[in-house]
């Protein structure tokens, strides 16, 4: 385990700002603090990532250490984002966590086969939810080490 | 030579033969004219002989025949040697001829007899007609014969006309029937087709009712829980217990759409048989359902089980199903005792009639009415209220499809009170692969 000397960040897309509300409650009732940043389309993540769009001031979208990354979205769907992020020689080693509703086995194979680090199927309770987050917070952020730049 | 001749014609030491007559004419007449007349004849029966010999090749006797024709031409001469004795006295030359005759008549005489019995022997015309008849006879018979015959091959002729057209017929209809399949199998393969859209149409509504129902409950269900967890404190127990009922049914809804995505999966997969330790299975179940057993101080005993064909995912359901029915009811304080046990027979697989595997779930439960263990194989059927004991009504529908996936059937015994038995016959020996449906998993 090593100690918490920086604050991490996590970028979570999904189509359904429900969900980023949920998630956001459940990342900041699970331990240490974290950066949240949440945008709601596959394009938009992309201009995060790239810092285009509105996104082109770097302070605005601070590089993620974690991302969260809903497949089924209108537009730019989560396989394309996966497929862009996984191939930018910078982008490819930030993990990314596939949380979706989907329990199918075409996705949860396809993820991987696309580079996806974790899949996650998106719990029903909000208890459940924390849980999730607790443990990769616990995992990614304490047990894995992380390139630092 | 002159000797010769003296002996043949001398005459003048003799009188001719009409001087013994004493010359009267009349006499001299009737002994020449007779004598004539039948050396005549005599000459001419030879000619005739020899002319029937040479038109009829195929007469029989023809040296006989030869010899008497001589033989009557020796007489004729000798019969002109006495017309000419009468007036001139050759008595040499006559006793010659005569001799010369009498030498062929002895010969003809002698050749004649042995021929006798031959020629009896040939048909006379009585036979000759007879035989006749009977040929006639003959010949009619084989032209009737070969009338019939005629008749006969005329028959087999409109015979084969009649099958060639049969044939015809039947070819006709063989095609007809050929041409009617094959727009069947068309139909068929439409069909088929259409089936394979029905199911993907089900897969779809499947993945709705998993995907797009449950995201609705999850929210209800998630921001249920933040709700308490934020404000618990702060609102009154009623408007709390009033969430925690929204949230119990959001649950209940959640696990039913689950179930049901389950059930109608388990119509649309395929299914692969594998050869399955069912004890391995058993004991896989068991170990997940320990610490619900453990909690009810109940006890599972499970009987050595055989290895059988079967989809892994699908029986492990089965098993799993089936047992934790058997611990959910009972009454309240009693120990569940549930026993899991199989045997093998070598008829009775439902259909083939072939080997098959009894496995029977025995519990001692509260167990149900007879009457009742049909229905509760049906989808939603319940047989107790939900504060009893808690349940979607599909777990038996499930287990019911899984066997029938498996060509297999169950049945359940029971009384209430005494507990019951769930009994699962499936067949020791499975087609390698059933092709349900060629469905897959794709996102939404």
């Amino acid at each position: 385990m090593q100690a918490q000397t920086q604050r991490y960040s996590v970028l979570m897309v999904d189509d359904d700002p429900e969900d980023g509300v949920l998630v956001q409650k459940a990342i900041a009732s699970s331990g240490p603090k974290v950066d949240f940043q949440f945008v709601a389309s596959g394009a938009e993540v992309l201009d995060y990532l790239f810092t285009e769009g509105r996104f082109t001031d770097r302070s605005s979208a601070p590089r993620p250490n974690l991302i969260l990354l809903d497949l089924n979205m209108p537009g730019v769907d989560g396989f394309s984002v996966l497929k862009q992020i996984k191939s930018d020689m910078d982008l490819r080693r930030i993990p990314v966590v596939v949380l979706t509703t989907s329990e199918a086995e075409t996705d949860i194979v396809k993820s991987y086969d696309f580079g996806a680090n974790t899949f996650i199927t998106k719990p029903s309770s909000f208890s459940d939810m924390i849980e999730v987050m607790t443990s990769l917070k616990s995992y990614w952020f304490d047990a894995a080490r992380l390139p630092t730049a | 030579m002159l000797a010769i001749y003296e002996y043949l014609f001398g005459a003048a030491s003799f009188v001719p033969h009409g001087y013994c007559l004493a010359w009267r004419p009349d006499l001299i007449a009737i002994h020449a004219l007779s004598d004539g007349v039948i050396a005549l004849s005599y000459f001419s029966i030879p000619i005739a002989l020899i002319l029937l010999l040479n038109k009829r090749e195929d007469l029989a006797f023809k040296r006989t025949f030869g010899l008497f024709a001589l033989f009557i031409f020796s007489c004729g001469v000798t019969h002109l040697t006495a017309m000419i004795m009468l007036w001139e006295p050759y008595y040499g030359a006559q006793g010659m001829v005569k001799a010369v005759t009498a030498m062929i008549s002895v010969v003809t005489a002698i050749s004649l007899w042995p021929l006798l019995p031959k020629v009896l022997a040939l048909p006379g015309p009585g036979q000759l007609r007879k035989m006749n008849t009977q040929l006639a006879a003959e010949i009619a018979e084989k032209n009737a014969a070969q009338v019939n015959l005629h008749q006969a091959y005329q028959q087999v002729e409109a015979q084969v006309v009649e099958r060639t057209r049969e044939l015809q017929a039947l070819n006709q209809r063989l095609q007809d029937d050929v041409r009617r399949r094959s727009l069947l199998e068309e139909e068929l393969r439409e069909k088929a087709a259409q089936l394979i859209a029905t199911n993907a149409e089900l897969e779809r509504f499947a993945y709705i009712a998993s995907h797009d129902l449950q995201e609705p409950l999850r929210k209800i269900q998630a921001f249920g829980d933040l709700l308490k967890s934020e404000y618990e404190t702060v609102l009154p127990d009623e408007a709390v217990e009033y969430v925690r009922i929204m949230q119990n049914a959001a649950y209940r809804m959640n696990k039913q759409t689950k179930d049901i995505l389950t059930l109608s999966r388990l119509s649309w997969d395929s299914i692969q048989f594998d050869s399955l330790d069912l004890a391995e299975v058993v004991e896989e179940v068991a170990f997940d359902l320990k610490e619900r057993i453990e909690e009810a101080g109940g006890k599972l005993e499970v009987g050595p089980l055989p290895g059988i064909p079967g989809d892994r995912t699908q029986i492990r359901l089965l098993m799993q199903n089936l047992l934790v029915n058997a611990f959910k009811y009972r009454e309240p304080d009693s120990i569940p005792e549930v026993h899991v046990e199989a045997t093998l027979h070598d008829t009775g697989a439902p259909g083939t009639g072939g080997a098959c595997v009894e496995i029977s779930v025995r519990d001692n439960g509260i167990g149900f009415a007879q009457e009742d263990a049909e229905r509760i194989f049906s989808i939603f059927q319940r047989l107790h209220g939900r504060s009893e004991f808690d349940g979607t009504g599909i777990g038996l529908a499930i287990c019911k499809k899984i066997v029938e996936n498996h060509n297999g059937a169950i049945e359940a015994v029971s009384s209430l009170g005494k507990g019951a038995v769930f009994n699962i016959r499936l067949p020791t020996s499975q087609p390698e692969r059933r092709e349900i449906h060629a469905g897959t998993d794709t996102a939404v």
